[in-house]
């Protein structure tokens, strides 16, 4: 099977993408270059470094009002797969 | 506050592992321990009732060839019952299949205020397994816990992050997983161990649960091969003759660390 689609679970923290999210950018980037990052939160601030390390889309749920972002963010994705787009692979930290 | 704790009874760490031919699984043969990972969620759980100053706490697992060494280190340490699925079926299980099945084993336990497990075993790592049982018993989830508080109905919890941790509250019932070192286990006492061989200690399959698929027929994933790992290359001596300075200097530079 080839991989073509890769979603990766990215995360920030003031204002900064966690090395975590860089490193399975980088790591997904090797694998495919259709490579989409989703953020729970804020991305506005990190945004460009994401697409440095690799991500060439970004999906972002908002501010979360101090909520983690596991439900906004799974609900998002289920949500983006209803309407079409399918991973191949979904990467976590 | 009743709680359950999710045990794993593993292979012992001291003893090399061995890996099946044929599906590369690890062989759970012979006598299993608790996995020390879940010493702490024990610990947690006796403390957090201690606390409440009413309830128990109960354990569940999921074992082959009926095995309950592990599950009686638990109850030596004070859990009061426990509950083991034990059935050849569920041999090659994926973690989804585990997480239905201990959510099962918790509902026939009657449920829990609170449910805790490691946030990976030692064995497995997949590291999926308390999450999904959240969803599957559709209660909040909070993972990383490295200090848990209970003020009424609600649940305080210290969440390990990669930058520090967050300070994190949900309603119970609630499943979390704890990190090793959220608090120091306490040795089972000998009264401790020799009262644990009264205390309950069901076994039921994964047929008595109504769980199906399970197994290797059931599960989303397979181990299609396993590599040994590559073994560390030995590290460089450098005597001093006066002038090792410079090859230092010039290994760090190599790495791209000067």
């Amino acid at each position: 099977m080839t991989i073509n689609n890769i979603w990766v679970f990215a995360q920030g923290t003031g204002g900064v993408a966690t090395t975590g999210t860089l490193e399975l950018l980088t790591k997904a980037r090797s694998l495919s270059s259709n490579v989409t990052a989703f953020v729970g939160g804020d991305a506005s601030a990190f945004a460009a470094s994401l697409g440095e390390h690799g991500a060439t889309k970004i999906y972002a749920t908002g501010d979360l009002a101090g909520k983690l972002p596991g439900v906004a963010l799974s609900a998002a994705i289920k949500t983006i797969i209803e309407s079409g787009d399918s991973p191949d692979v979904i990467m976590f930290p | 506050m009743n709680i359950v704790v999710c045990v794993k009874q593993i292979p012992d760490p001291a003893s090399p592992g061995a890996l099946d031919a044929s599906t590369h699984a690890l062989k759970r043969e012979g006598k299993l321990i608790l996995d020390e990972s879940d010493a702490y969620g024990v610990e947690m759980a006796l403390q957090l009732v201690a606390t409440a100053g009413a309830g128990e706490v109960n354990i569940v697992s999921m074992a082959p060839n009926g095995e309950t060494s592990g599950m009686r280190t638990a109850l030596a340490m004070g859990a009061a019952k426990g509950l083991l699925v034990s059935d050849p079926a569920l041999a090659g299980s994926d973690a989804l299949t585990t997480a239905k099945v201990l959510a099962a084993a918790i509902t026939k336990l009657g449920g829990a205020d609170l449910v805790i497990a490691a946030t990976e075993s030692s064995d497995g790592y997949t590291g999926t397994v308390p999450e999904q049982i959240a969803e599957v018993l559709g209660l909040p989830s909070v993972t990383f816990a490295k200090k848990v508080k209970i003020e009424g109905s609600v649940l305080k919890v210290d969440r390990q992050s990669e930058s520090g941790y967050d300070e994190v509250e949900c309603t119970l019932p609630a499943v979390i997983s704890v990190t090793a070192g959220v608090v120091e286990p306490r040795y089972p006492s000998f009264k401790g161990i020799m009262d644990a061989k009264k205390k309950p200690l069901d076994v039921v399959t994964a047929g008595d649960l109504a769980v199906t698929p399970t197994g290797w027929a059931g599960a989303g994933q397979k181990i299609v091969n396993v590599t040994q790992a590559e073994a560390r290359k030995a590290g460089e001596v450098i005597e001093d003759d006066g002038e090792a300075f410079g090859k230092i200097v010039a290994f760090l530079e190599n790495l791209k660390l000067i």
